[in-house]
């Protein structure tokens, strides 16, 4: 292979005064971030806008549904807004406000199937663990159906590690499961996604 | 041998970067050797990319504000912890389930393992890492010359760390420090990254869109250039682009930024307009105002500040606004620049399609010009692209785009006598025949080329042109060919003709002819991408 140019490292352009576009943003999300622990329920609107897509992204995926991640996703916030006190910007607002949203999603998770348990007896009535589940014989689901179609334990563990790039251990810590149960969930979701997408 | 059965668990974590260097060397020589289980890891590996290239925003159905706000208003924010949030813990029956579980897995993998020890290698899929500083992270180890990074895993730099990354065999990207970069895709049709944080400089040389990084607040999509682009802390992204031109998209608003232009794009909100890279400090400051957040006062800045240059950032503003803004940006920009002949504020404001065009293409704010954008998306997203008349354009598209033809690229280097030495501002002189092998309509008199143009290389001794496949002259043996006129400071004007390898009219005898010459031939294969263009390398060698 050839290369563009043997010099490496090519001296970045400066544009270090366009940099501090960049800076001032940082700035002016920690502004919102100060006015919104003040009590500032416009500037913490304004968060709100510029960060929803993403926790509505991991919301959906997680649960498969969008009523009710709808539903996490204003719960998240609300909890953002409830702990916002604790928020000292060692990290960035983005990270912490997705931390929160998938807390939220899992102490969700936990408790509906605390419920589930209570009222199914013997009868599986979702299916959600039937082998093949989700997709008719010959049928070809696309990928995001295909994770949808996951068992829930499988579909968070794929979800977090494969979409939203945390670690095993991180996952594990969060699911309060063990690292090793983290990846063979992941193992088992990819087998079974590959299925069902009938690879 | 082993059977399929040990080997496939295994893939998993050959794919997640989980196996120990002399498995993974196993895991490799067995996928080179057996067919089926290569065919497994090509399954997983597509499967692991599709999802990794996943969009990481999603926008919800409607507004979900209101009834969050509904639940603000009462208690104020409390310094109330975080791990509030944290569930109960969970009962001991269920953990020791599944510790059980994971015993009697950790003992399967752990045969596996053994079992797989046989295995020998390949090299895995991704790209060569060449580290330039420090020690990067690339997954869960420090590298500290160079290394691979497959699909999926990371590769992290901390301040005096950086490195650089083959992206397969179509540019390189460097990953300068401070920066968190994952491989998603590695596939000859889609390179693709995510930039989660820090800076990358990237440099590529192949047809647009083949090239792509994804960071928290736009795509951005290579139409064949070299850029540098940075995503802070908070997801917001600065593209610069140092030549060619770039798009960055995000949910169906999308900017192409031209050489010498940058451009910011912000969580929620996709990518902004472009900007000049002289544009005034107050000017690019009121930009974001403006174009992400509305601010009325920030438009009287830009409209104050503007100089004709900056008609690249107001004419999209333009197209984008509404009612008063509308025509003070209609107004400055007409005065920044004369209005052609066939414009009028009325037609303009109400967003006539044709009108609008002929504007942008006085302009030079040509939204078809240079590399075309191919999207097979039955709506496209309307681009605009500033080509500032260059005076030595080193890459120029030949026929309109009524011209009727295959679309075809060609693309080459020119080099000295020694083949080696790259020779920058060496004019070409192109010309060819249409689609029916005419080089000028009957009746024009002789020696008019109609489909012609002239470039210089550039800095590398690139160039590049589109147009389209010429015909045949009518009637003849004589193959189809593109005439170059070559001229450089130390170089006499010299002639090539580059023909077709798949064209039947090119001779065995022409071919054995031109097999001589190596990379140098005048005969070069035609490749055909996806949406049926087709791509010619043709690089030259001047003699003295």
């Amino acid at each position: 292979m050839r290369h563009l140019n043997q010099e490496t490292a090519l001296p970045l352009p400066a544009d270090a005064h366009v940099e501090t576009l960049l800076e001032e943003r940082v700035t002016t999300t920690a502004a919102l971030v100060a006015r919104a622990q003040a009590g500032d329920t416009a500037a913490f609107g304004q968060l709100y806008r510029g960060h929803v897509d993403r926790v509505f992204a991991v919301c959906l995926r997680m649960v498969a549904d969008r009523g009710r991640a709808e539903e996490l996703t204003q719960r998240a916030f609300v909890k953002a807004w409830q702990a916002l006190g604790s928020f000292r910007g060692e990290s960035a607002f983005g990270s912490w406000l997705h931390r929160i949203a998938v807390n939220v999603v899992l102490v969700e998770m936990r408790s509906a199937r605390r419920r589930q348990q209570r009222i199914q007896t013997t009868d599986d009535l979702t299916c959600y663990d039937c082998p093949g589940g989700g997709a008719a014989p010959g049928e070809r689901l696309d990928l995001e159906e295909a994770i949808a179609s996951l068992p829930e334990q499988a579909r968070a563990v794929l979800v977090l590690h494969e979409i939203e790039g945390f670690k095993h251990d991180e996952i594990a810590e969060m699911l309060e499961i063990a690292p090793g149960t983290s990846k063979a969930h992941l193992h088992r979701a990819r087998k079974l996604l590959m299925e069902r997408l009938n690879r | 041998m082993m059977t399929h059965e040990h080997i496939e668990p295994l893939l998993q974590d050959y794919l997640d970067g989980a196996l120990d260097e002399a498995r993974r060397r196993q895991v490799a020589t067995h996928l080179d050797v057996c067919p089926s289980c290569h065919a497994a890891w090509e399954r997983l590996h597509v499967v692991a990319d599709d999802l990794a290239a996943l969009p990481r925003q999603i926008a919800p159905s409607r507004d979900l504000w209101p009834e969050i706000e509904a639940q603000l208003a009462s208690p104020p924010p409390s310094r109330r912890s975080l791990r509030a949030d944290r569930a109960p813990q969970p009962k001991a029956r269920r953990v020791e389930g599944r510790r059980r579980r994971w015993a009697v897995l950790g003992v399967l993998l752990l045969l596996v393992g053994v079992g797989a020890w046989m295995f020998a290698q390949r090299a895995g899929v991704g790209w060569e890492v060449a580290v330039l500083e420090g020690a990067p992270r690339v997954g869960d180890r420090l590298l500290d010359a160079a290394g691979r990074l497959r699909v999926g895993q990371w590769i992290e730099t901390d301040d005096a760390s950086r490195a650089t990354l083959d992206v397969g065999a179509i540019g390189s990207v460097e990953v300068l420090p401070g920066s968190r970069v994952q491989l998603l895709a590695a596939r000859a049709t889609d390179h693709r990254l995510s930039l989660d944080e820090g800076s990358l400089h990237a440099r590529i040389w192949a047809p647009p869109r083949l090239f792509f990084v994804e960071t928290p607040s736009a795509l951005a999509i290579d139409l064949g250039c070299e850029y540098t682009l940075k995503v802070n802390e908070e997801g917001e992204s600065l593209l610069h682009v140092l030549s060619g031109f770039v798009e960055l998209e995000h949910a169906g608003r999308a900017s192409v930024v031209p050489e010498g232009a940058l451009a910011l794009a912000r969580p929620g909100h996709g990518p902004g307009v472009p900007f000049a890279e002289d544009a005034s400090d107050a000017f690019r400051r009121a930009l974001p105002r403006y174009d992400f957040e509305g601010e009325a006062a920030a438009l009287n800045v830009l409209l104050a500040e503007a100089r004709p240059e900056d008609v690249i950032s107001l004419f999209p503003l333009m197209r984008r606004a509404d009612g008063a803004a509308k025509g003070r940006l209609f107004d400055r920009i007409a005065a920044l620049t004369p209005l052609p002949d066939g414009v009028t504020r009325e037609g303009a404001l109400q967003n006539d399609p044709a009108m609008l065009e002929i504007w942008e293409e006085h302009l030079g704010l040509d939204a078809n010009g240079w590399w075309p954008v191919f999207t097979s998306e039955a709506a496209p997203v309307r681009k605009i692209v500033f080509s500032p008349k260059q005076e030595k354009p080193w890459r120029i598209v030949i026929p309109g785009d009524d011209e009727p033809g295959e679309s075809l690229y060609v693309t080459g280097q020119v080099f000295g006598p020694d083949g080696e030495t790259p020779l920058p501002d060496v004019h070409l002189h192109v010309y060819h025949t249409d689609a029916a092998g005419l080089y000028a309509p009957p009746g024009t008199p002789d020696g008019t080329h109609r489909l012609r143009g002239d470039l210089w290389t550039n800095v590398e001794g690139r160039y590049a042109f589109r147009t389209i496949r010429p015909g045949a002259y009518p009637n003849t043996a004589t193959p189809q060919h593109i005439h170059f006129v070559v001229e450089g400071d130390d170089f006499p004007e010299q002639r090539f003709d580059l023909f077709f390898a798949d064209d039947l009219r090119v001779s065995d005898r022409m071919r054995a002819r031109e097999k001589s010459k190596g990379r140098f031939a005048e005969i070069q294969p035609v490749k055909s991408a996806d949406d049926g263009t087709q791509q010619v390398r043709f690089d030259l060698r001047l003699a003295r």
